[in-house]
């Protein structure tokens, strides 16, 4: 296990700041451990952890601004000797400022060193959502949009997922937006909606076969215009034919 | 018409996604899906298989409501014919990766526009897009060729305004600085309109140039500048058009984006009825699935 040692910030407990439905705070003496529900304000250390049951969740903040939020029938302790987040079943997110010293986070399947980090992990998955994480031993990196993935046949898989995905689950939103969420890459789906609506008015106004609009009644319609209906008044009267002459032109007339 | 571009902020933060497989001696298997109870609490994590349009595929809907006003709804050349404008719209798409760098991309639009005074120019249309588009490299310049076809038919007893089959090609590229926080873009695209009737049929260039900046987690602002040339073919009319763009665009959540924004278009004309400015600010909402 690689233990950072240069945690600028002492790391030896952490506060939980809220609670939801059934959480338990365990204690370990010995090969015994002891539950009581966990309330907030409680402290967790070494030799504590936190238990939650179905649709209960909790959060966790460590003294340089780690925070730590744990979702439903999930376990969860830490060491601060190496600063290590264990998660023994379930899932959790996480955050751990830059500068703040780092640590280690192990899952039942990964181990992985990280510095300011920000990600969720399940039982076999590790993904990123800020920074770097080194995996242990193999040395390969995970960054920023990356996950890393216990397979059943004992490889894993580094791979980018999804973006669309990374603001889902709710423990997101849980207390406010999870820390270090909000440097997220930028989710892609924006459009440019505006000037299409103007080249739609366009189209729809200002194209000569919008007769009504672009040639309206007092002006000429171009003269080349073609395959189009142009309106054309019917005559107002019937031709009056011209009268015969009444008198023949002769000299006598004259 | 609609403009390509309309796909450029899509490639927005998308890094190519190349699987790698690490053989891990230290650990013992286990399995691969996540649980329910882990989905419900931390999402599904999952490969991204669009990765910018190139290997992924599937359907997508969205729909839309946005009120516009705007200095110029008769397009007369002055800002003294004010009014707002609604336009709701549907949309549909499918997108299908091809393969060594290529995407087949179509789309379906019915949208609406219904003026609040002046009725009788409101309309409705239907347009299709189909694209190929052609990538390279992930971060790499796309190329796309398509084409349009789009009828508009107004509301009352006039029936079809104009009706069109557009062919297209054109380039965009985009690249992310400022930690990934801004996006830079711009393109260019040539089209060539075949109109019933005939009378519209044109060619046009477009050019854009933009910045897209994350100012919090999920709120956008976004700037742009457009200038396109057209030539209608069988009357003597050119167009230069400028346009200007500045918009906010919140994402409420995964499928809900708000819109706030504000543009100024200039068409100067050699027909003078076709010479015209608009000033529009609009607010909208738009649904995707």
């Amino acid at each position: 296990m690689l233990g950072i040692a240069r945690a600028a910030v002492p790391f030896t407990s952490a506060t939980v700041t809220k609670v939801e439905n059934k959480v338990n705070y365990g204690e370990k003496r010995g090969s015994h451990s002891t539950l009581r529900p966990a309330a907030v304000m409680d402290t967790i250390k070494g030799s504590t952890f936190l238990m939650s049951e179905t649709e209960s969740r909790a959060e966790l903040q460590y003294p340089d601004g780690t925070v730590v939020r744990i979702g439903q029938n999930t376990i969860f302790s830490f060491d601060s000797d190496t600063r290590t987040l264990s998660l023994e079943n379930g899932s959790l997110l996480f955050h751990i400022p830059k500068g703040a010293g780092g640590g280690t986070i192990k899952t039942p399947t990964l181990t992985a060193a990280i510095t300011g980090t920000a990600g969720k992990v399940s039982n076999n998955i590790i993904a990123i959502v800020e920074g770097v994480i080194k995996l242990i031993p193999s040395g390969k990196l995970v960054h920023a949009g990356e996950f890393a993935r216990m397979n059943p046949d004992g490889s894993i898989t580094i791979a980018k997922f999804n973006p669309d995905s990374v603001l889902d689950g709710k423990l997101v939103y849980f207390n406010g937006l999870m820390p270090g969420f909000e440097e997220s890459f930028l989710v892609g789906k924006l459009t440019l909606p505006d000037l299409h609506f103007m080249q739609i008015m366009e189209e729809t106004q200002n194209l000569p076969s919008s007769i009504r609009f672009f040639f309206p009644p007092s002006q000429p319609s171009p003269a080349n215009r073609s395959n189009t209906k142009v309106f054309v008044p019917p005559p107002t009267q019937k031709p009056v034919p011209t009268p015969p002459p009444t008198r023949r032109p002769g000299r006598g007339n004259y | 018409m609609k403009a390509r571009f309309l796909a450029l902020p899509l490639v927005l933060g998308a890094i190519y996604a190349r699987p790698e497989a690490v053989h891990a001696g230290d650990s013992a298997s286990y399995g691969s899906h996540q649980s329910a109870a882990e989905v419900e609490d931390i999402g599904e994590i999952s490969e991204d298989k669009s990765t910018n349009g190139m290997e992924g595929s599937g359907f997508r809907v969205s729909s839309g409501a946005r009120a516009e006003y705007t200095s110029n709804a008769l397009l007369s050349g002055n800002h003294s014919s004010s009014d707002v404008i609604f336009f709701p719209s549907i949309e549909a798409g499918y997108s299908k990766g091809l393969g060594h760098g290529f995407s087949l991309d179509i789309n379906a639009i019915i949208e609406a526009g219904l003026y609040s005074d002046r009725s009788e120019r409101s309309f409705v249309g239907y347009s299709a897009q189909f694209s190929l588009d052609w990538r390279y490299k992930p971060n790499y310049p796309r190329f796309y060729i398509g084409a349009e076809p789009y009828r508009f038919d107004g509301f009352d007893r006039d029936g079809l305004i104009t009706e069109a089959v557009g062919a297209l090609a054109g380039t965009d590229w985009g690249c992310p600085f400022n930690n990934g926080r801004s996006y830079f873009f711009m393109g260019y695209t040539f089209e060539n309109y075949f109109s019933d009737p005939t009378i519209d049929t044109r060619y046009s260039s477009r050019a854009v140039i933009g910045v897209t900046h994350q100012l919090r987690p999920q709120l956008f602002a976004q700037v742009y500048y457009q200038y396109q040339y057209s030539n209608y073919q069988n009357i003597s009319r050119d167009d230069s058009r400028n346009s200007v763009s500045l918009s906010l665009i919140w994402q409420v959540n995964r499928h809900l984006f708000a819109n706030l924004s504000g543009s100024f278009i200039d068409n100067d004309s050699t027909q003078v009825p076709a010479s015209y400015q608009a000033a529009t600010t609009a607010v909208g909402l738009s649904w995707q699935f």
